[in-house]
């Protein structure tokens, strides 16, 4: 046979077989302790998304938090996502400015495992562990207890932990003793040296009377 | 004075190693960068003696881009000589082979390359002198990138439809050898062979390429080393066309053929701005835009052209990687790597951009001089030069840097890729149908 015609044959024969060797090689899921032997492969990461942010070319980088060790994906497209959120993502390992990152070249490649809103920690969690949720978005529920003008304080159940929540009153209307779900950032608040929650103007953060 | 003084030293070399990349046939500026950038560190512990005379380390890392950057303006004079004289053309130049080589049966040879010579350097001054204005079309105010952004999907599908369209190869099948019917059959071949190497670029994204020496495995490497260096290196072996001594004459353009020179420099420098702005498309697809656009298919013009849109293309990635902040090349990607990115987004230029201009203006002066002084050795040495073992040579150093940088499975996808990029040229199609390879899968991802 003429070489013209062979390689057309071996041109697709040589596509189909490569097309198996790759089904053969799917990503593995990793620890983000681990990232380092993996530099140039493919893998998959799970974790919190404690940053996030756009670049002017519509890309993003997150960076996710998991068993306290932290990574940066950077995503060629713009996702909808939370500080918060469990996600996963598909991408190839390199340095980045002396930096260990998990590139991922499409942003269907990037699966949010649960968002942050369906995920309620009890104060307990919170104080026992507040490095984890520090700066990350978080839903809480407890009881109202001494209000104030701007900020009153969240009771567990069992009476046990408290903790403060800055709140605008203009759109909130609840009482003392109510059972209350409270969506807001958990942040460490310097000058009076707590934790505390914050109930921004954001679309998703609010507070929601569910039972006296 | 030190710092001016190193930025020349380190253009001038880059302009040499520019010299060997662009007469080497399959030895790609893409890779000396990403050596060189996988090398940074240990350059700059070599040159930390400057640090006792002021130099920081900053600076020799925009030392090391200065380097690259002219390689990458110097390989785009250069590769025109292994294409006229060895007929072994890179992807970059596929276009030129027919004008170029028919020069060189005539004897003309040398002139084929002075011509590029002039579209190469024609380019460099007329991108200068377009500085500014395409800085603030493509960017701020006009943002034309982001217009481009927004409807790029369709950017690429139109490329794509005239990349094939304006295929002109005859195909004679089922014994048809008349009529419209052979370059129908030439449409459709180039078609297949764009969706072939489409599907095969979606296909080598996911396999697993591993450098058995650690090094960083550009999956890229293995595919493009095939679809466009090895299948005419081949054919370069199997083919010995007899070629009469060459006539070494400087280039005489009447008033008229000057004026048609400048058109194509012009128009060539546009589509080599464009090529550098749009992902998945190379200078050969720019050289069809740019030829479709101006309507002229003499052979003088076309080489001209040709060189314009891959040299205006090396000079625009650079900047166009401080305007949208996107690299287009090996060359940019290891530029933005080693130094700090400032958006030129003021009148004032950044500085690193200041000295990668610097390198450029001086690498196209010395790259057209060289090319003419290598052209000439060339014509009078060529028939010489011991032809078929510089090939093998080639043809081995690409499979051991294609075994060094993405193992036995890159090897696999350089034997498939070779046996892709042999269909157009087995079957008499225009090989820049292969960038169905980026092309395709670009235009998925904006899908």
């Amino acid at each position: 046979m003429q070489l013209k015609y062979l390689s057309i044959v071996f041109s697709v024969a040589g596509i189909a077989f490569l097309y198996f060797l790759s089904t053969l090689s799917q990503p593995t899921l990793i620890n983000l302790n681990e990232i380092n032997k993996y530099e140039g492969k493919q893998v998959i990461v799970e974790g919190t998304v404690t940053e996030s942010y756009t670049t002017k070319y519509d890309s993003q980088i997150l960076t996710i938090e998991n068993n306290n060790f932290s990574t940066k994906i950077f995503v060629e497209g713009e996702i909808d996502i939370d500080y918060g959120d469990k996600i996963q993502a598909t991408g190839k390992v390199q340095v980045y400015k002396g930096e260990w990152e998990v590139v991922v070249n499409n942003k269907r490649f990037v699966r949010i495992l649960q968002k942050w809103q369906n995920i309620t920690i009890p104060l307990k969690q919170l104080a026992q562990t507040p490095d984890k949720y520090k700066g990350l978005n978080v839903n809480v529920t407890g009881y109202a207890d001494a209000i104030y003008e701007t900020y009153f304080y969240l009771v567990d159940p069992e009476g046990k932990h408290s903790i403060v929540v800055i709140f605008n009153p203009l759109y909130y209307n609840f009482t003392t003793n109510q059972k209350i779900y409270v969506a807001g950032k958990f942040v460490f608040d310097a000058n009076n040296f707590r934790y505390c929650l914050e109930v921004g103007d954001e679309t998703n953060h609010g507070i929601f009377v569910v039972g006296e | 004075m030190l710092d001016f003084l190193l930025i020349i030293l380190f253009c001038v070399l880059g302009v040499l190693t520019g010299i060997a990349t662009g007469i080497l046939p399959g030895l790609h500026v893409n890779n000396v960068a990403l050596i060189f950038l996988s090398l940074s560190g240990t350059i700059v512990a070599s040159l930390s003696f400057l640090f006792n005379y002021g130099i920081t380390e900053q600076f020799i890392l925009i030392l090391i881009c200065v380097y690259i950057t002219a390689t990458s303006l110097s390989h785009t004079f250069h590769d025109t000589i292994p294409s006229t004289f060895l007929g072994a053309p890179e992807e970059d130049t596929a276009l030129s082979v027919l004008p170029a080589h028919s020069l060189l049966l005539e004897g003309r040879g040398y002139e084929a390359v002075a011509l590029s010579a002039v579209g190469s350097y024609g380019a460099v001054i007329f991108c200068f002198l377009v500085l500014y204005p395409v800085r603030f079309i493509v960017g701020s105010p006009l943002f034309l990138y982001s217009v481009l952004r927004e409807i790029m999907v369709w950017v690429l599908i139109a490329i794509s439809i005239l990349l094939i369209a304006t295929e002109k190869g005859r195909i004679e099948l089922f014994g048809i050898n008349h009529g419209k019917i052979p370059y129908v059959f030439g449409m459709l071949f180039a078609a297949m062979i764009f969706i072939i190497s489409g599907i095969f670029g979606l296909v080598i994204f996911d396999c697993p390429v591993d450098s058995p020496i650690g090094l960083s495995s550009p999956v890229l490497f293995p595919a493009l080393a095939g679809l466009f260096g090895l299948p005419t290196l081949l054919t370069s072996i199997m083919t010995k066309p007899k070629i009469p001594s060459q006539t070494i004459e400087k280039i005489k353009l009447d008033s008229k053929a000057k004026k048609s020179s400048i058109i194509s420099v012009v128009t060539g420098s546009l589509a080599g701005i464009l090529v550098s702005l749009i992902p998945g498309i190379s200078s050969s697809t720019g050289t069809i835009l740019a030829m479709t656009a101006r309507g002229e298919s003499d052979r003088k013009q076309t080489i001209i052209t040709l060189s314009a849109v891959n040299t205006a293309c090396g000079f625009f990635v650079i900047v166009a990687l401080f305007v949208i902040l996107r690299a287009r090349s090996g060359a940019t990607i290891a530029v933005g790597e080693l130094i700090a990115l400032e958006e030129w987004s003021s009148i004032m230029m950044p500085t690193n951009l200041i000295y990668l201009l610097m390198a450029i203006m001086l690498a196209g002066i010395l790259s057209y001089f060289l090319t003419l002084k290598i052209g000439k050795i060339f014509a009078k040495h060529f028939a010489n030069v011991p032809y078929a073992l510089l090939i093998k040579i080639t043809i081995a150093f690409v499979i051991i840097l294609t075994y060094l940088f993405t193992g036995v499975i890159g090897i696999l996808i350089l034997l498939v890729a070779t046996f892709i990029g042999l269909l157009p040229v087995q079957w008499d199609v225009r090989r820049s149908h292969c960038m169905g390879i980026l092309l395709i899968p670009i235009t998925l991802y904006f899908l």
